[in-house]
C-alpha cells in the first residue's frame, strides 16, 4: 500500500490521534448496529403478525366480494359503493427510532354523514346482495390495523436502510481506515526510526573521522 | 212479412255468425302462429294445420245455409211458396250451428292457439295438440247434424 | 262479450313461446360451470343464442357490455311485441330508478361515471336534465317526491345511504300503484312477494349490522302481503324466531331452510337463491296462460335470471371460485 505522508513526529501524533478516534468510532457505530438489528427484529416480528393476520382478513374479504360481485351487475354494485359515507384523514408525524426518522401515523374517520345514523353501508338493502355487507364489514373494521401494518412496514424499511448504511460505515472503518492508520502510523515510526539510526550511523562516522583527524 | 225472408234470416245466420267465429279463431291462432314464425320460420307448415281448425264452423255454417237454400228453393227451381211458420221453422233449424259454430269456433281458435305454444316447445307433439282442438271441434259437429236434421225434418 | 280482449297477447305470446325455447337450459349452464377455464366457459355460451354476441367480444373482461346489451335487448324486444307495453315497462322502472340514484351520487360528488343502464323507461338526458337543475316535474309522481327529499335533505346529513332507500321505496310504490291502476292482480301479486322477500332480507341484515327497529322502520319497504309491523317485532328476537314466526306464511319453506343456513353458515346465499326461486316459481304458474301478459313478464324474469346465472358462472371461473360456491348461487331455470 502506498503511503504518502511526511514521516515527521508531528504527522505520527495526528495520526496516532486519528485512529485512536477510528476505533472509538468504530465500536460506537457497532453497538450502534447491534441495538438497530435488535429494534429491527422486534419491528419485523411485528410486521409479519400484523401482516399474516390483515392478509388472513382481507383474502376473507375479498372472497365474499368477489360472491357479492357474482350475483350483482357491476354497474349495480358501483352505484351502490358510489358515495363513500367515511373519510379518513391522515396525519402523518416522525418517530425517532434510533436517530431513524419513521413516519407516526394518526388518523381520524371523519363521518361524511351529518345525521344521527352513520353506517358504514353506503347502499340501500333492494338491490344489494347481503354477501356484501359482510365483506364491507370486515374491510372497514381491518382499516386501521392497515395503518398500523402501513406504518411499520415504512419503519422496518428505513431501520433495514440504515443498518445497511451503519453496517457499511463499520466494515469501512474496520476494514479499510484503521489498517491503513495503523499501516502508516506503523511506517512513520518506521521511517522515524531508520531516519535516527541514519542520523546516529552519520554521527558516529563524523565522530571517526574527527577522531582519526586529531 | 213472408215465410221466405225468415228462413233466408236463418240462412244469413248460419252463414254468417258461424263465419264470423271461425274468422276469430283463425285470426287468433293466426296472429299466435305468427309470433313463433318471426322466431322460427320452419314451424309455418305445423302452425297452418292448427290454424286451419277453426275454420271449419264457418264451412258448416256455410253448408246449413245452402241446405236452406236448396230447401226454399232458391238455388234449382223454383221459390216455394213460404208461410210465416215454415219461415220460422227454418230460422229456428239454424240456430244450433249458428251459435254453436260461433263459439266453438272462438274457442277452437283459443286451443289451436294455446297449441302453437306447444308446437314451439315440442314440434313432435303436433298430433296431441291437434287432438285437443278437434275436442271442440265435436261440438260444431253435433251442432251441424242438429241443424241439418232439423232441415230436412221441416215440411214443405 | 264471448272474446277476451286478452286474445291481443296472441302474437307476443306465440312470439314468446319460441324465444322461451332458447333460454340456456340447466345442462348448458353445468357445462359452462366444468369448463376448465373462462376462456373455455364462453365458448360454450358461444353455442347458444349468444354466438352473435359472443364473436364481437373483443376481451373476455369485457362480458358486463354484452351482458348489459342482452338485457336492453330483450325489454326493447317484449316492448314492442306486447300490445300493452305499459305492463312492460313498469318492469324496466328499476332501471330508471338505479339511473336517478347515480346521477344524483354523480352530482353531490361532483363527478362522471358511467354506471348508467340503457334498459330503463326514461331518457338519460331527461333524468340528467332533472337532476342538475332540481327540476323534477316531468318524473313518475313517487320518483319525483323521492328526488325533491333527496334534494332538500341531502346536503344536510350527507347520508349516500338515503338516496338508495328512499328510492327503492318509491320504486316499489309506483310499481305497486301502478299495478293498482293496470288492475293487474297478476303483477300485483308479483311485487308484493318481492316486497316481502326483501324485507325478509333486510330484516336479518339489519339484525347482523346490530341496528335498531328504528333503522329496520325507515329501510322495510310498504305495500307487501306481511305488515312491516311482523318484521319490525321481530328485530330483538333471535333469528331462530323468524322461522317459526313466519311458520305459516307462503314463505315457510325458504325460510325455513334459507334462514337456517343463514345462521349456520352465516352465508345469505342460500336464501337469496331461494328467494329468486320463489319468485321464479310463482311466475311459472302462469306461464301457460295462453293469452296475457303473464308469459311475457316470465319470460322477462327469466331472461334477467339468466343472465345473471352468466354472470355468476363467468366471474367465477374468471376468479376460479370452486364449481360448488357458483352452483349453490345458479338460479333455478324458468324452463
Amino acid at each position: 500500500m502506498e503511503v504518502r505522508v511526511n514521516p515527521t513526529r508531528m504527522e505520527l501524533n495526528r495520526l496516532k490521534k486519528r485512529l485512536k478516534m477510528a476505533e472509538r468510532g468504530h465500536k460506537l457505530l457497532k453497538d450502534k448496529r447491534d441495538e438497530l438489528i435488535r429494534q429491527f427484529l422486534i419491528l419485523v416480528r411485528k410486521n409479519k403478525e400484523l401482516r399474516e393476520e390483515i392478509e388472513k382478513e382481507l383474502s376473507g374479504a375479498f372472497a365474499q366480494f368477489l360472491l357479492a360481485r357474482a350475483v350483482m351487475p357491476s354497474v349495480i354494485l358501483e352505484e351502490a359503493l358510489m358515495y363513500p359515507t367515511k373519510k379518513l384523514c391522515l396525519e402523518i408525524h416522525k418517530q425517532n427510532i434510533m436517530s431513524v426518522y419513521a413516519p407516526k401515523f394518526t388518523w381520524v374517520e371523519e363521518e361524511s354523514t351529518q345525521g344521527e345514523e352513520s353506517s358504514i353501508y353506503p347502499y340501500g338493502f333492494v338491490e344489494t346482495t347481503a354477501e356484501l355487507d359482510s365483506s364491507i364489514e370486515t374491510l372497514s373494521a381491518v382499516l386501521s390495523r392497515l395503518m398500523e401494518l402501513a406504518e411499520v412496514e415504512k419503519a422496518v424499511q428505513l431501520l433495514a436502510e440504515e443498518i445497511e448504511k451503519t453496517r457499511r460505515r463499520v466494515n469501512a472503518l474496520e476494514y479499510v481506515l484503521i489498517p491503513k492508520l495503523a499501516e502508516t502510523l506503523k511506517y512513520i515510526s518506521m521511517k522515524l526510526d531508520e531516519n535516527e539510526r541514519g542520523a546516529l550511523t552519520r554521527l558516529m562516522k563524523i565522530k571517526d573521522v574527527v577522531r582519526a583527524k586529531m | 212479412m213472408d215465410g221466405i225472408q225468415i228462413a233466408l234470416l236463418g240462412a244469413a245466420l248460419a252463414v254468417g255468425l258461424a263465419g264470423i267465429g271461425s274468422a276469430i279463431g283463425v285470426g287468433i291462432v293466426g296472429q299466435s302462429a305468427a309470433g313463433l314464425v318471426t322466431e322460427d320460420p320452419d314451424k309455418f307448415g305445423q302452425t297452418l294445420l292448427l290454424q286451419a281448425l277453426p275454420g271449419t264452423q264457418g264451412i258448416y255454417g256455410l253448408l246449413t245455409g245452402f241446405i236452406i237454400m236448396q230447401r226454399v228453393g232458391i238455388i234449382g227451381g223454383e221459390l216455394l211458396p213460404l208461410s210465416v211458420a215454415n219461415g220460422y221453422a227454418f230460422l229456428m233449424a239454424s240456430v244450433p250451428i249458428a251459435i254453436v259454430g260461433l263459439l266453438s269456433a272462438v274457442y277452437q281458435g283459443r286451443v289451436s292457439a294455446a297449441a302453437v305454444g306447444l308446437v314451439a316447445k315440442r314440434p313432435e307433439e303436433l298430433g296431441k295438440g291437434i287432438v285437443y282442438a278437434v275436442m271442440v271441434e265435436t261440438y260444431a259437429v253435433l251442432a251441424l247434424l242438429a241443424s241439418i236434421m232439423l232441415l230436412f225434418g221441416i215440411p214443405v | 262479450m264471448v272474446i277476451s280482449d286478452q286474445t291481443v297477447y296472441a302474437y307476443a305470446v306465440g312470439r314468446v313461446r319460441a324465444l322461451e325455447t332458447r333460454l340456456l337450459d340447466r345442462g348448458r349452464l353445468e357445462r359452462m360451470i366444468e369448463a376448465a377455464t373462462a376462456d373455455e366457459a364462453l365458448k360454450v355460451l358461444a353455442e347458444s343464442d349468444y354466438a352473435g354476441a359472443v364473436g364481437e367480444l373483443a376481451d373476455l373482461y369485457d362480458f358486463e357490455q354484452l351482458l348489459a346489451a342482452e338485457l336492453k335487448n330483450v325489454f326493447k324486444t317484449v316492448l314492442r311485441i306486447s300490445p300493452a307495453p305499459d305492463q312492460i315497462a313498469i318492469l324496466a322502472l328499476r332501471y330508471d330508478v338505479h339511473n336517478l340514484k347515480v346521477l344524483f351520487k354523480e352530482k353531490y360528488l361532483g363527478l362522471k361515471s358511467d354506471l348508467l343502464i340503457d334498459a330503463g323507461t326514461l331518457d338519460h338526458e331527461n333524468l340528467q336534465y332533472a337532476v342538475n337543475e332540481d327540476d323534477f316535474r316531468d318524473l313518475p309522481e313517487q320518483l319525483r317526491k323521492a328526488s325533491e327529499k333527496i334534494s332538500e335533505e341531502f346536503l344536510l346529513n350527507r347520508n349516500p345511504q338515503m338516496i338508495d332507500i328512499a328510492f327503492d321505496q318509491a320504486l316499489y310504490s309506483r310499481l305497486l300503484a301502478e299495478t293498482a291502476r293496470l288492475k293487474s292482480e297478476f303483477l300485483t301479486g308479483l311485487f308484493t312477494r318481492q316486497i316481502d322477500l326483501i324485507n325478509l332480507k333486510s330484516l336479518i341484515r339489519v339484525k347482523r349490522m346490530r341496528f335498531d327497529r328504528d333503522f329496520l322502520r325507515k329501510v322495510l319497504l310498504l305495500g307487501g302481503r306481511l305488515t312491516p309491523e311482523r318484521f319490525i317485532l321481530l328485530v330483538d328476537e333471535p333469528l331462530e324466531a323468524l322461522i317459526t314466526s313466519l311458520a305459516m306464511t307462503d314463505y315457510a319453506d325458504l325460510i325455513a331452510e334459507g334462514v337456517r343456513d343463514w345462521i349456520e353458515r352465516g352465508s345469505a346465499a342460500r336464501l337469496e337463491k331461494l328467494s329468486d326461486d320463489f319468485i321464479s316459481a310463482y311466475l311459472k304458474r302462469s306461464k301457460w296462460t295462453p293469452f296475457g301478459p303473464e308469459p311475457l313478464i316470465g319470460y322477462l324474469w327469466a331472461k334477467e335470471m339468466e343472465i345473471n346465472n352468466i354472470r355468476l358462472i363467468l366471474v367465477g371461473k374468471i376468479n376460479k371460485l370452486p364449481a360448488e360456491a357458483i352452483r349453490e348461487r345458479l338460479r333455478d331455470g324458468y324452463l
